[in-house]
């Protein structure tokens, strides 16, 4: 891709201090079907150039769409301008060791390409599964949707870096609403685009969706029919779908290097996380063990390399329940003086890389499913998340959850219906009781997590094994 | 000082060569639409009252939107500023959508495109100099910590078809929006418009420091509890924007994803001092949607309490055999405006009296999206009031409440002065948008947490 451009690069990156492109070709083709039938067919072909231009220790970053020689060199011009004329403002001063320097191609394609799976093949599968969805007894609607992406880019560094990468994604969603008198509710197949993941057609198991269709429409019943969730402190089991976004919302974000460096104090919020808390502050209780694993088969965020071209590795965060590293890349190490991991990332060629989520993880205990519910006197089983609130600090939180089961005298119950808990983050991962073992470790992700002035979403993957949290305050709908 | 700038990306007669260069080639049986997104901009990001990023951008969106015979498939693609180039690009795009769309089924709820018109607005865009950003960051913001974004540039939304809908819409907004800090408390701020004038944004920021000000005193914890509240404009703004959310749209009630189900099915109603229109008066934003059809100026969705109109797309009209009122596919508002009250702002805190004066709300997400119940948090220059005086910043609070009750009973009055809120979204491409606000002050409002 766009190797035509690097004599020109050469050329460039004589007129300024320092300079970097970024090119980005990534196609997505989306497919969305509701109660059987065609809803829209979309596919999205992005091209452009980041540049990164440093003139006089200030970096700016100038992208454009126009991959012409004129569309580089113009682009090129402005960010060197800019540079020049916003240096007397800058908060940082560019330090080149912060980019890699590695020369590396890698690629992730998956076993069977995209291109093996057709328009006609995705969609008449999805319609069949719609019909199937339709004939629950008090369904009001149904959605499926695929999508199919494939990403590339390209990175060179005046130092001589050039990282070539490749990866291939699917990502599917599948839900029914029903209503029964005054009650309606959702089923999903774990959550909005819970089913993301790296790697090629292989990740579209077409059948599976079918089974999946059978134990929706069931669990969507049994919530027609159950009373709300009780009121009261309550043991709560959380499945993996849910582990997602309570990993996401109240680890994740909190230990971004760049919030807690205040980048963020506008928008997503700080942290009540501190730089002095690294080494220090017990995080949660000592079953929690937190990973940033870039290297997990099939997990959405998986890469070698990030935006500033350096390598990423597997990294405990939080080990024992102790927090010992932030989320923040090599921008924000030299920043804070903290360590961190390669998580300098940009939604696409047209923002600039910030710290993000990539893969983050907790790791598996060592109990299994049944245990947890057998040693649970009184308690509840949440699963798959429908509803998140977090306080700009993320400490007060609040989250839904679509299906869940009351759990007493060790024995999973009746099913309630508007499932809530709500919590304090410390407080909350240190009434951490159990954590399970390998059998109930699952792998989601999600397309959607936002951040970032300007704004960006990105990719990002939680795998997790179910958990057991003691005596959390839960409650049920309107 | 003001500079007028040039457009780096395509102008209309650029758009329309290239879409009648690209129509004749189509063949009797096929349609197509194409829509241009297209901005300049300057993205400057501040922490510490620095500048922390730097972004330029020319990005310039087509999308596509090819039927035939009752199918239909849309693909958006990036170009540059070469007419030539930009052609074949098309054109070559064209031909895979070709062979795609015969591989989809025919649309049940097929909406062919049509010549809904011609329209054209367009302002002169007006650069701030960076000289301004200068003297803002040394002189205005000396002693001060702001974090924000400052965003601006032009900004350009192009729609035709090959039927002969042709609309332009042009314009160069710029925003300013941030927070002063206290140590960990802040206040809101924000300057937006089509020209900065270097005394009113420093009114703006003298207006935020007497509310930083009242920020250093202790915080208060509040128990969680019911308690009279006065939600400023922005705080309200936060709430109703949870109503674009399937709030008013027809495809949503008819699915069981509507909030405001109970309102639209005659089951209840909400307070009859709460009046909500899609307004496109103030001209901020186009109004053709994503199909070209032109939404009328004003509708109203609420009027005193009563659910009187739902957002209804043409797609929804052919499903549900209904008639349309020129709503965006999505059935989201684009241009909403809550009416002012008669609560005159020297007595909000007369009667608010006892309780919470909250200047936003921050991260709302429906707990029970059919039951109508919203939760999220309080952020930024939030107070304990006693007496109609403020009394302490408090800690943060999470709510917990039916839209049914502080949209309904629960409301005790709005503001006769409203605010307008500019977009501020930038996922994917700049926005364009506005809302338009009064404070809320409402009864027995619920905290949680």
């Amino acid at each position: 891709m766009s190797r035509q451009w690097i004599g020109l690069f050469q050329e460039l990156k004589k007129e300024c201090d320092w300079l970097s492109f970024r090119f980005l070709n990534e196609d997505s083709k989306a497919y969305s079907t509701r109660d059987g039938k065609v809803e829209e067919a979309r596919q999205v072909f992005d091209r452009g150039v980041m540049m990164e231009v440093v003139v006089d220790g200030t970096l700016v970053y100038a992208a454009t769409s126009d991959l012409s020689e004129a569309g580089l060199r113009a682009c090129f011009k402005r960010g060197a301008m800019r540079a020049k004329q916003l240096s007397p403002l800058k908060l940082t001063h560019f330090n080149p060791k912060s980019r890699g320097l590695y020369q590396a191609q890698k690629a992730n394609l998956g076993e069977k390409k995209l291109e093996q799976l057709t328009t006609s093949e995705i969609v008449q599968h999805q319609i069949k599964v719609g019909e199937l969805l339709k004939k629950g007894p008090h369904v009001l609607s149904s959605q499926l949707t695929t999508i199919l992406l494939s990403t590339e880019t390209l990175y060179l560094t005046s130092d001589g870096a050039e990282i070539h990468q490749e990866t291939a994604m699917t990502l599917q969603d599948m839900r029914v609403t029903g209503q029964k008198k005054a009650t309606i509710q959702t089923r999903s197949d774990h959550g909005y685009m819970a089913r993301s993941k790296q790697g090629g057609a292989e990740g579209i198991n077409t059948d599976f969706l079918g089974m999946r269709a059978d134990t929706l429409i069931r669990e969507l019943n049994e919530m027609l029919d159950a009373p709300d969730c009780p009121t009261g402190k309550l043991d709560l089991l959380l499945s993996p779908d849910q582990m997602m976004l309570q990993i996401h919302e109240s680890i994740g974000h909190p230990l971004e290097i760049d919030r807690i460096l205040g980048d963020e104090r506008n928008y997503a919020g700080w942290s009540f996380v501190k730089k002095e808390d690294f080494g220090k502050l017990q995080y949660g209780s000592p079953l929690m063990n937190v990973s940033f694993d870039p290297d997990l088969k099939g997990e959405i965020a998986s890469y070698a390399y990030d935006d500033s071209g350096t390598e990423a590795q597997k990294t405990y965060l939080i080990q024992e329940g102790k927090l010992l590293a932030g989320l923040g890349g090599s921008e924000s190490q030299e920043r804070s003086g903290l360590a961190g991991v390669s998580n300098f990332r940009a939604q696409s060629w047209n923002r600039a890389p910030i710290d993000r989520m990539a893969n983050l993880n907790l790791e598996p205990g060592s109990s299994s499913l049944d245990e947890m519910i057998a040693q649970t006197e009184r308690g509840i089983y949440m699963q798959t998340n429908r509803s998140w609130s977090i306080d700009d600090f993320r400490n007060k939180f609040q989250f839904g959850c679509e299906y869940a089961r009351l759990i007493e005298d060790g024995k999973l119950t009746s099913v309630v219906k508007n499932p809530n808990y709500r919590g304090t983050t410390v407080a909350y991962w240190n009434a951490l009781k159990a954590v399970g073992d390998p059998s109930t470790f699952e792998v989601y992700g999600t397309p959607h997590c936002g951040k970032g002035e300007p704004n960006q979403v990105i990719r990002v993957g939680h795998a997790s094994p179910a958990c057991l949290f003691s005596q959390i305050e839960v409650f049920g709908g309107a | 000082m003001k500079n007028q700038t040039r457009q780096k990306h395509l102008s209309h007669s650029d758009f329309q060569s290239l879409s009648q260069s690209i129509y004749s080639e189509l063949s009797g049986d096929e349609s197509l639409a194409l829509t241009l997104s297209a901005e300049d901009s300057k993205f400057y990001r501040f922490n510490e009252s620095r500048l922390r990023q730097a972004t330029e951008l020319t990005q310039i969106g087509l999308q596509l939107h090819l039927q035939k015979n009752r199918r239909q498939i849309k693909v958006s693609i990036f170009l540059g500023v070469s007419s030539e180039e930009n052609k074949e690009h098309v054109l070559k795009i064209l031909n895979q959508m070709r062979a795609d769309i015969n591989e989809l089924p025919e649309d049940p709820y097929f909406v062919a495109h049509q010549n809904y018109g011609v329209s054209s607005q367009i302002s002169e865009p007006i650069e701030t100099s960076i000289a301004t950003l200068e003297k803002i960051c040394t002189e205005q913001l000396k002693g001060l910590d702001l974090a924000g974004l400052y965003c601006e540039g032009p900004l350009t939304l192009g729609m035709s078809n090959s039927v002969g809908l042709d609309h332009w819409f042009e314009s160069a907004p710029f925003f300013f929006d941030y927070s002063l800090f206290h140590g960990f408390k802040a206040v809101k701020g924000g300057y937006a418009g089509a020209e900065f004038v270097d005394h009113k944004f420093s009114e703006k920021l003298a207006e935020n420091q007497i509310f930083l000000e009242r920020l250093k005193k202790p915080s208060m914890k509040i128990a969680p509890g019911k308690y009279r509240t006065y939600l400023a404009p922005a705080a309200a703004n936060e709430l109703i924007g949870m109503l674009a959310w399937g709030g008013f749209s027809y495809a949503a009630l008819q699915r069981g994803q509507s909030s405001l189900g109970k309102i639209f099915k005659n089951e209840a109603k909400l307070s009859p001092l709460l009046t909500i229109e899609e307004n496109f008066e103030n001209g901020l934003v186009p109004r053709f949607n994503d199909l070209g059809e032109l939404s009328p100026e004003k509708m109203v969705l609420i009027e005193k309490g009563v659910g009187v109109n739902l957002l209804t797309s043409s797609r929804s009209s052919v499903e549900y055999k209904v008639k349309s009122n020129g709503a965006s596919m999505s059935e989201s508002f684009r241009s909403p405006k809550v009416l002012a009250g008669t609560l005159e702002t020297k007595d909000i805190l007369k009667e608010l009296h006892t309780g919470l004066y909250l200047s936003n709300l921050h991260y709302l997400n429906y707990s029970d999206m059919p039951g109508g119940r919203v939760t999220g948090m309080t952020r930024y220059a939030c107070f304990w009031v006693e007496n109609g005086e403020i009394i302490a910043p408090i800690e943060d609070l999470r709510f917990d409440e039916s839209l049914y009750h502080c949209l309904g009973a629960g409301l005790i009055a709005l503001t006769k002065e409203t605010e307008h809120f500019p977009e501020t979204s930038t996922y994917f491409s700049r926005r364009v948008g506005t809302s338009e606000c009064p404070g809320f002050l409402i009864d027995q409002f619920t905290f949680t947490l």
